[in-house]
């Protein structure tokens, strides 16, 4: 017998399809013809790296726009951005449960560089835009700290996905060490973004069209940014600093995102979650 | 005169110091990105270790070729032993 068909979440699959697709030919779009203008008419690369930063950010609004109305998306909600607003030149560290959450945060951020995969700043057509938005490439450590330094300097601000890659469901993978040593070497607050998607969806590894049984729920809250334990600042040598401040923020996020979920009817934590980790 | 087990004991002592490492781990084949969980803003805290500790300053290009604690000692080695 035939399984009786959801019109409902069909159209979530070809409005999943249409946006994936908005987004890939307005990425060529950018490229080919809005990123010759703005180099054309740019006379310092400062001036192309702001124009290019508050164009990403004014097509990334559209797109949360977008997603809303064709209805894959419920919701966007934006909690605490004042932490954001009040700060010049900090670091954002964020997890990453679903693709969507870094369009949904450069949406909402000030002008801000990402670090991203050097594979990233070489993909033939996005690769232009993310180079000429001055983002860093995270593969040779001396210049990335040259480059962050620069970055928050000039009062821009840096966003580091710690994890690294996409969040495993309701959990977060182990917190790499970038965010803490760019952060205990350079000197800058550190803003924590805690990010929940409800249901779950383009998790790493889910095809586009695999689309969750409701419309997503994306959250972001903006924290205020963390002070840094002095037990932490005390230890002897970067590495053992490091190493602290890396724990410290990711018990800081799995705290966080127990207790949203004591308050939210979702699976976002298993009994473990609070136990610090044993290294 | 430093034999190699000298060096490999100071390379230890330097790992577990500055690094959080048990010693017992820290043997030859180690990999110091895949066993012993470096990341390379570590390896300049190595470099500035291995200077103050050891007396040996590594160039930049010598670093990169290091992967396992293997490698130290043996680019080590020849400075003490010329």
């Amino acid at each position: 017998m035939l399984k009786k068909l959801d019109l409902h979440m069909e159209w979530r699959r070809l409005a999943t399809g249409l946006c994936f697709l908005t987004f890939i030919c307005g990425g060529f779009v950018l490229t080919i013809l809005v990123l010759p203008i703005i180099l054309l008419c740019s006379s310092q690369p400062e001036q192309t790296e702001g124009r290019v930063l508050r164009l990403i950010r004014f097509c990334f609004k559209l797109f949360m726009q977008y997603m809303q109305a064709l209805k894959p998306m419920k919701a966007f909600n934006i909690e605490g951005i004042e932490h954001a607003r009040t700060l010049n030149g900090c670091i954002f560290i964020a997890n990453h449960p679903t693709l969507i959450d870094v369009v949904a945060v450069l949406s909402c951020l000030p002008p801000s560089h990402c670090i991203v995969k050097t594979s990233l700043l070489d993909h033939f057509y996005l690769g232009r835009i993310m180079r000429a938005a001055g983002y860093i490439a995270n593969d040779h450590v001396t210049q990335l700290l040259q480059g962050c330094q620069k970055s928050l300097q000039s009062g821009r601000s840096l966003l580091i996905f710690p994890e690294g890659t996409r969040s495993p469901a309701y959990g977060l993978h182990a917190f790499s060490r970038g965010a803490a040593q760019i952060a205990l070497r350079i000197g800058a607050p550190v803003v924590p973004i805690v990010i929940t998607c409800e249901p779950l969806t383009l998790l790493k590894g889910d095809p586009w069209y695999a689309v969750p049984p409701e419309p997503v729920t994306l959250t972001l809250r903006f924290l205020p940014a963390l002070d840094i334990p002095q037990t932490i600042t005390d230890k002897g040598g970067m590495p053992l600093q490091a190493r602290a401040l890396t724990r410290y923020f990711e018990d800081f996020f799995r705290c966080q995102l127990r207790e949203m979920a004591e308050v939210s009817t979702a699976p976002y934590a298993p009994s473990s979650w609070c136990t610090p980790d044993p290294r | 005169m430093m034999t190699k087990e000298d060096i490999l004991k100071q390379v230890q002592q330097l790992l577990t110091e500055a690094f959080e490492l048990e010693a017992g781990v820290i043997n030859l084949e180690a990999h110091l990105y895949r066993d012993l969980d470096l990341d390379s803003f570590d390896a300049i805290d190595l470099a500035i270790n291995m200077e103050s500790k050891i007396g040996i300053k590594l160039q930049e290009e010598e670093l990169k070729l290091i992967r396992t604690v293997s490698d130290i000692v043996e680019m080590v080695y020849p400075k003490f032993n010329p």
